[in-house]
């Protein structure tokens, strides 16, 4: 019967996709209409959201982000990448560029430190432009997906190459304001990427340090070419705030002097050693379908296998074991917590709801050590309302103090 | 083979050699259609979109990473619908709920079509409720079917069982479906 009655169904559904009405279908099947009729309606009914569309900000600027992430992928911070690509590099220009090094993460260090932000960025839209913020916070969101701390790192890396190209592109257009803003976004980007680091143990940071450093390295012919066309005031101000916070991440050697900020990168080619993530990159194997799921292969195009096997590589976004957020670190820190620590740390997580979730509200406290410091990157990256003026749901109103 | 599969086609050919540009045009053709399967199949509008961009990811990194014949770039909707439901089911094994950024997208949209659009999206959130009541399966060929307008051939290819099969399972999602949302279709 029920098979009789899917094909009968299955009929009318064609029928009605080419134009009959469901009367004339259902007149054809009396003994079936009773049965049929609410189906064909809710097969309509469903049918109505065919056109549904993304939202538009998606529509319009998603593929552009897509691109870019293609080309990210494509180019640039895979570790063992980065560490061939710097090889290379030192032996043209090696005395000069490790003087450089130490002076640009330096003043990247003193940068962020002088602003106090967490790490966001933009693609979509330009300093200054209204949209601006809305990207920074989708691009944030984006990082604290990214479970696995060297892709999270990679993402930010990235994100902070955008922010540089950004200030490059309106220095050039000699719109000052706007390259200080991306600047500073650079050296925000930068800054938690090394709290991020600063979170993590061992060897596990000394790899993710190295990471850094030489990306702030394949930075710094790009840096210099922004700091130069900076005021000289402005430039003396970093210098100054670099002095007093070159911070853990810094070179292993004290940084020098800057030398009025260097000249430009000669060397500053795109880094051609660069291709697609490789075997063996910080990304390899880490994923949540690693012998336990229900895939079994990658499942190409036309493989004949089964429907599980769809998924490509693993991109390390899963988890799969529960773990959420929390970095191992993380971990440590949130169990030494007392519970009015937590209290705060879920009020303000709820108060930016949908920028900042639990587990990175107590990142930033486990990087920062207090509360008044989360509050105020959670402040400088989404404002003083947190985006959640609905109200938090726990009586504080949803503003900010 | 119809102009879309074919125009489609040659893009992911061009992307399997590394033309980025390539997979954008693949991407604008096909991106709304895998938006909509993920859309009914997640809890929130932010949530689809992310996870459609990563399908979309996913998909390139394959294409760089394997050798494929034309032959089975034409299979590619399968293909996509498959890392779709993939990333679906990470999604939930991971347990992340993305709140959605609606209060800022609502500032883009054409205020005039904001009412309808808010009847719509309510709509489309009530029809996605209930069809997160069902099981993953007939969840996936309801979507299939009647949202994405797939034959019972290429849904059968998808879930790698018969079209007789599908067209079974479709007459059983949409009955059990019924009773999550009868007050909507009673005479």
């Amino acid at each position: 019967m029920n098979r009789k009655t899917a094909h009968i169904l299955d009929k009318c559904l064609k029928r009605m996709e080419d134009g009959d009405s469901l009367a004339n279908c259902l007149a054809d099947y009396p003994e079936y209409a009773g049965e049929l009729k609410p189906l064909l309606e809710l097969s309509s009914h469903i049918e109505t959201f065919r056109d549904l569309q993304p939202a538009p900000a998606f529509q319009q600027f998603s593929r552009r982000k897509i691109e870019q992430q293609l080309q990210t992928k494509q180019e640039s911070v895979t570790f063992p990448g980065l560490i061939r690509l710097i090889k290379q590099r030192r032996q043209l220009t090696m005395n000069r560029r490790f003087q450089m090094a130490k002076i640009i993460v330096s003043v990247m260090l003193a940068l962020a430190v002088a602003t106090g932000g967490v790490a966001y960025a933009s693609d979509s839209a330009h300093p200054g432009d209204f949209l601006y913020g809305v990207d920074l916070a989708v691009e944030q969101v984006q990082e604290r997906l990214r479970i696995e701390t060297a892709s999270r790192l990679q993402t930010q890396i990235a994100h902070a190459e955008e922010r540089l190209s950004e200030a490059q592109a309106e220095l050039t257009e000699n719109n000052l304001e706007n390259s200080l803003q991306a600047m500073n976004r650079y050296a925000e980007q930068i800054a938690n990427a090394a709290r991020m680091i600063g979170s993590e143990d061992g060897a596990n940071q000394e790899q993710l340090r190295t990471m850094l450093r030489t990306a702030l390295t394949l930075h710094q012919g790009q840096v210099d070419d922004i700091l130069e066309g900076l005021p000289v005031q402005t430039r003396e101000m970093l210098h100054t705030r670099l002095q007093e916070s070159a911070g853990p991440f810094g070179p292993p050697e004290e940084a020098g002097p800057p030398d009025e900020a260097g000249s430009p990168n000669e060397g500053g080619a795109p880094p051609d050693g660069a291709g697609p993530p490789e075997d063996g990159g910080p990304n390899d194997g880490a994923g949540p379908h690693d012998g336990d799921g229900p895939r079994d292969g990658e499942g190409g195009p036309n493989d004949g296998a089964g429907p599980y096997d769809g998924g490509g590589p693993n991109d390390g976004t899963g988890s799969g074991n529960g773990s959420g957020n929390h970095t191992e670190g993380d971990t440590t820190c949130e169990s030494s917590l007392s519970e009015e620590v937590k209290a705060l740390l879920l009020d303000l997580a709820e108060q930016y709801r949908g920028y900042a979730d639990y587990d990175y509200v107590l990142s930033l406290y486990c990087a920062e050590g207090s509360i008044e410091q989360v509050e105020a990157i959670l402040s400088d990256a989404f404002g003083p309302q947190g985006g959640n003026e609905g109200g938090s749901g726990n009586g504080s109103g949803g503003g900010k103090p | 083979m119809n102009q879309t599969t074919k125009t489609s086609s040659e893009y992911l050919s061009r992307a399997a050699r590394g033309d980025r540009r390539a997979f954008g045009e693949f991407y604008e053709l096909h991106r709304d259609e895998i938006y909509r399967y993920i859309y009914f199949r997640v809890s929130s509008q932010q949530t689809a979109e992310d996870l459609t961009g990563k399908v979309f990811l996913e998909a390139w990194e394959y294409l760089q990473r394997k050798r494929i014949n034309e032959n089975s770039i034409q299979n590619f909707r399968a293909w996509m619908f498959r890392i779709a439901h993939n990333k679906v089911v990470d999604h939930y094994r991971s347990r992340k709920d993305v709140v959605p950024f609606e209060k800022n997208i609502d500032f883009l949209s054409d205020r005039e079509n904001v009412e309808h659009d808010i009847e719509f999206r309510a709509a489309a959130d009530e029809l996605r409720n209930a069809i997160q009541q069902l099981s993953p399966l007939y969840q996936q060929v309801v979507v299939l079917r009647f949202i994405n307008q797939l034959s019972h051939a290429e849904v059968a290819q998808i879930l790698d069982i018969r079209e007789g099969h599908a067209r079974i399972i479709q007459y059983r999602a949409l009955k059990e479906l019924k009773r999550y949302i009868p007050e909507v279709y009673e005479p």
